[in-house]
């Protein structure tokens, strides 16, 4: 047993830990530029104020709430797969990318958490959101949808800090006391907090561990459900329903597992982790894109069948007429309802071309999906008079490439300095 | 935290078993493990009890709701009751979101800081951390340590002798 445990050790933490090839410099070099135009775009917003954006009445909810709201849900996959996976047991294949997952979830939430902060126009009073004892005696009106994002995406956020720093406790403990440096057995030995594997530490953690996946599981669909109310609430057309929470919260996984294969392939190809991150974790992880794409396409057809049902001219006519985003909405059906069922073929599943294509799509399907649910309804709503256009500007089209540059830079980050495949749970895994 | 004591590796987890066993065996009960993986053979060879911080989280996420829930109702109905769209100022379905997600931050923060207290963390040096080869405690070996401080320690023997190498940490046992 001892020699299997040495091997998986010396064998993932090596790979781990070799050095950083041209590729991650490149990557990371792109990044880093695209880090420095979000940098740039949001010093130029605070600068002029959110004028600079595209959103204005009609559309006063675009940009920033699509992307908040697409962020998000790519992060839910990551809980998905590390709480709930972890609670029904599916180690098996759970555990090579539970890290990688819950991972994207953290930055992907740091990427979504910039918008509604920077939306708020005077970014520098975002903690007036918070109840805190001051002189004016205003409190925070928690009937309205604000202070529940507020709510839900911090404790979302801190849940899901929580659960991934104690999941690496134990490997950033195996780093300090193997690193052959002095600087990173300091830095790793403050990180790993004193962990020694002793008997009574693992034993807490352990109840720890179940506990902060028994809190994260729930929150998986609490959050998205608390985000689709700010939508639920609203009178626009097409926002006030009971379908949007499990609606919202399918399209959030669904989008999150495409973030997922569009992460793990490129990882276990450049790390030659072939044989942990394995192809039934690749394919466990297209089956379930597979479902949840099903229940959002499921989400499109009682979408439309609620506009029929209801009565409401304004809900059908944005339902099933046209207007000059609809060519978005047919471009979202494609990405999000056809080519997901490719992944019904084997063979499909099984290549990781076609996943990386799949998941690509499905990301930019998920983005077509919420620009429809937060732009269209509002140019049409019950008001003809009211109606209006919308185009982004260059500062938002900055802002979203900037966030994707963001979340890759801190993704690189995290590759080359931390133990992104959980060694320690491949060990227990092992053990069995 | 051990201050001083005897410290042995063993290259598997049946090894440490009998190891802890015979331990006990000989009447000595301050003894500690550092194993690269949890075991529940391990805890029940030590006689320890299941960890009982789900209560603490239980307890945690409570406090959270409740008092979530008071605060929304001092501020809101109470403080600064303020009348849109005909609201009521005490309004129980829009302040259950609030409650259940504070219900859930401060359930997560109570296990986690247990754990904290619970684990002995954040302490960065043990004395055990100076024996030599402890390091393969978080790779693949197990190791067993007897506090120098057991009232049996005397009468070990060579219990730990026959099973591996042994080592004292922190002087003399």
């Amino acid at each position: 047993m001892s020699e299997a445990l040495a091997t998986l050790h010396d064998d993932v933490f090596g790979r781990m830990r070799a050095r950083a090839g041209y590729h991650w410099r490149i990557a990371f070099l792109v990044c880093l530029g695209g880090t420095g135009l979000l940098a740039g775009c949001l010093a130029w917003t605070v600068y002029k104020g959110i004028g600079v954006w595209g959103s204005n009445l009609p559309a006063a909810w675009a940009f920033a709430i699509i992307n908040f709201v697409w962020w998000i849900g790519i992060g839910h996959a990551g809980t998905f797969i590390s709480a709930i996976l972890y609670l029904l047991e599916q180690n098996s294949w759970r555990n090579p990318i539970s890290r990688l997952t819950e991972t994207m979830t953290i930055f992907a939430v740091v990427q979504a958490g910039l918008f509604p902060i920077f939306h708020l126009g005077r970014p520098w009073f975002a903690y007036w959101l918070f109840p805190y004892p001051d002189i004016m005696g205003v409190w925070p009106n928690v009937k309205s949808a604000l202070p529940w994002d507020a709510a839900a995406v911090s404790t979302y956020f801190t849940v899901s800090v929580l659960f991934w720093f104690t999941g690496m406790l134990p490997d950033l403990a195996s780093l300090r006391d193997h690193a052959p440096t002095r600087v990173q057995r300091i830095c790793y030995g403050l990180l790993a907090m004193g962990w020694r594997g002793d008997a009574r530490g693992w034993r807490h953690y352990r109840v720890t561990y179940l506990m902060l996946a028994s809190i994260a599981a729930p929150l998986v669909i609490s959050v998205h459900s608390v985000v689709s109310s700010d939508f639920a609430i609203g009178l626009t057309p097409s926002w006030h329903t009971t379908l949007q929470p499990p609606y919202f919260v399918a399209g959030a996984i669904f989008s999150g597992f495409a973030m997922v294969l569009v992460l793990a392939i490129p990882v276990r190809f450049f790390y030659r982790l072939e044989h942990v991150i394995t192809d039934r974790v690749l394919d466990n992880c297209a089956k379930l894109l597979l479902i949840t794409g099903c229940i959002v396409a499921y989400g499109y057809l009682i979408e439309h069948f609620g506009a029929y049902y209801n009565g409401d001219p304004a809900d059908r006519s944005l339902m099933f007429g046209f207007h000059p985003t609809s060519f978005i909405f047919w471009a979202m059906l494609g990405c999000n309802v056809v080519v997901p069922q490719v992944l019904w073929s084997r063979r499909a599943r099984r290549s990781k071309l076609v996943l990386m294509v799949v998941g690509v799509l499905v990301l930019i399907g998920m983005w077509f999906e919420r620009f429809t649910i937060v732009v269209e309804g509002l140019l049409r709503d019950q008001l003809p008079s009211a109606w209006g256009n919308y185009a982004p500007t260059v500062v938002d089209l900055g802002i979203l490439a900037g966030t994707l540059a963001f979340f890759g830079l801190l993704f690189l980050g995290f590759l080359r300095f931390m133990p992104f495949i959980p060694v320690s749970e491949l060990k227990e895994e092992a053990t069995r | 935290m051990m201050r001083h004591g005897i410290a042995a590796e063993f290259a598997d987890e049946p090894a440490l078993l009998a190891a802890i066993r015979r331990a006990r065996a000989r009447g000595l009960s301050q003894l500690e493990v550092y194993s690269p993986v949890p075991s529940e053979q391990i805890d029940a060879a030590l006689g320890k009890p299941r960890s009982r911080l789900a209560v603490a989280c239980g307890l945690g996420a409570l406090a959270g709701a409740l008092g979530a829930y008071a605060l929304q109702w001092y501020l809101v109905a109470y403080l600064y009751p303020i009348d849109l769209g005909g609201r009521p100022p005490h309004m129980p379905l829009a302040y259950l979101i609030i409650t259940i997600e504070m219900g859930f931050l401060v359930g997560a923060l109570a296990v986690f800081v247990g754990f904290l207290i619970a684990a002995r963390l954040v302490r960065l040096w043990d004395p055990i951390s100076d024996v030599p080869g402890i390091e393969s405690a978080t790779r693949d070996k197990f190791w067993l340590a007897i506090d120098g401080d057991d009232p049996a320690i005397s009468q070990l023997g060579d219990a730990l002798h026959d099973a591996g190498c042994v080592a004292t940490f922190g002087g003399a046992a």
